[in-house]
């Protein structure tokens, strides 16, 4: 069951997909990719996140808000922790590009496939996807996560 | 040839699986998300008798204008003539994410080609979408 219910976006309602860069695609890359597309999510109902490694078994994370315009990007650094338990649900190692969303998720995958790595898509209910939740609701805590680092 | 502000047109050909207005369905996201809304989209299907009809969209609006093609239905056939089959047909004109839209229609078109405007193939329907733009402004 989600958790986290994050600004904007009704936790019964969306799906997340989280795509592997590599040396061809960045996550950076993977998310301009689909820009327009979340741009054209009405409402801007649409979270984005890049996940690259960071120093010491860290992550950093670069969220973007759809609902905000000019989006405002949020960058955060991932705690170790958490790190690993993401690490461990994911086919690869990072970096990845995470998007959560509650429309159009069809056309979203359908770009991606094919320049990312590996592809993936949940349904908010997924219990696997609570740890990447946690991640995302760094949204909705920076203030908690720059007092930890 | 008619000077249309769009450097790219993307052709997508439907059939009894996929018509017209589905294949512009799948981009319309796209197309929502492009910064200042700089394209313009023509369907074109068949109407009652040997009517056709286009359905246009602009960009910056939202409307949608449905005009049967009437004097250029001739015209419209000839064109249509010069494509691979197509129960209906949808035209995509853009400067931007023109790879996106492509990818997009990839799948689930039954045929796609994209062409720069200034392409001489494409000259016919630049003509004809010229005439229709010029019709909407009357």
């Amino acid at each position: 069951m989600a958790r986290v219910t994050l600004s904007g976006l009704p936790a019964s309602d969306f799906q997340l997909i989280i795509a592997g860069g590599g040396e061809d695609a960045t996550p950076a890359e993977l998310l301009d990719w689909v820009s327009p597309v979340l741009r054209g999510v009405e409402g801007g109902l649409w979270l984005s996140c890049e996940v690259n490694p960071g120093g010491r078994g860290t992550l950093s994370a670069r969220m973007r808000n759809g609902a905000m315009a000019p989006h405002l990007a949020l960058c955060a650094s991932i705690p170790r922790g958490q790190a690993r338990r993401l690490r461990r649900r994911l086919p690869k190692p990072a970096p990845f590009a995470v998007v959560l969303l509650n429309d159009h998720a069809a056309q979203v995958m359908a770009l991606l496939d094919g320049m990312a790595m590996w592809l993936n898509v949940f349904e908010a209910d997924d219990p696997s996807i609570i740890p990447i939740l946690d991640m995302l609701a760094l949204w909705r805590r920076p203030e908690k996560i720059a007092a930890a680092s | 040839m008619q000077a249309l502000p769009y450097e790219q047109i993307i052709i997508a050909g439907g059939d009894e699986d996929v018509t017209s207005g589905e294949l512009f369905e799948w981009v319309a996201p796209l197309l929502a998300g492009i910064p200042g809304g700089r394209w313009m989209s023509c369907q074109l299907e068949p109407g009652p008798g040997e009517e056709l009809i286009a359905h246009l969209r602009e960009g910056a609006s939202g409307a949608v204008l449905s005009l049967p093609l009437g004097n250029h239905t001739a015209e419209a056939r000839e064109i249509l003539g010069q494509l691979p089959d197509a129960q209906s047909l949808t035209m995509i004109m853009l400067t931007d994410f023109a790879s996106q839209a492509v990818t997009l229609l990839d799948g689930i078109a039954r045929w796609m080609n994209i062409y720069e405007l200034g392409q001489r193939e494409v000259a016919p329907l630049v003509n004809l979408l010229g005439a229709i733009a010029k019709l909407t402004e009357d």
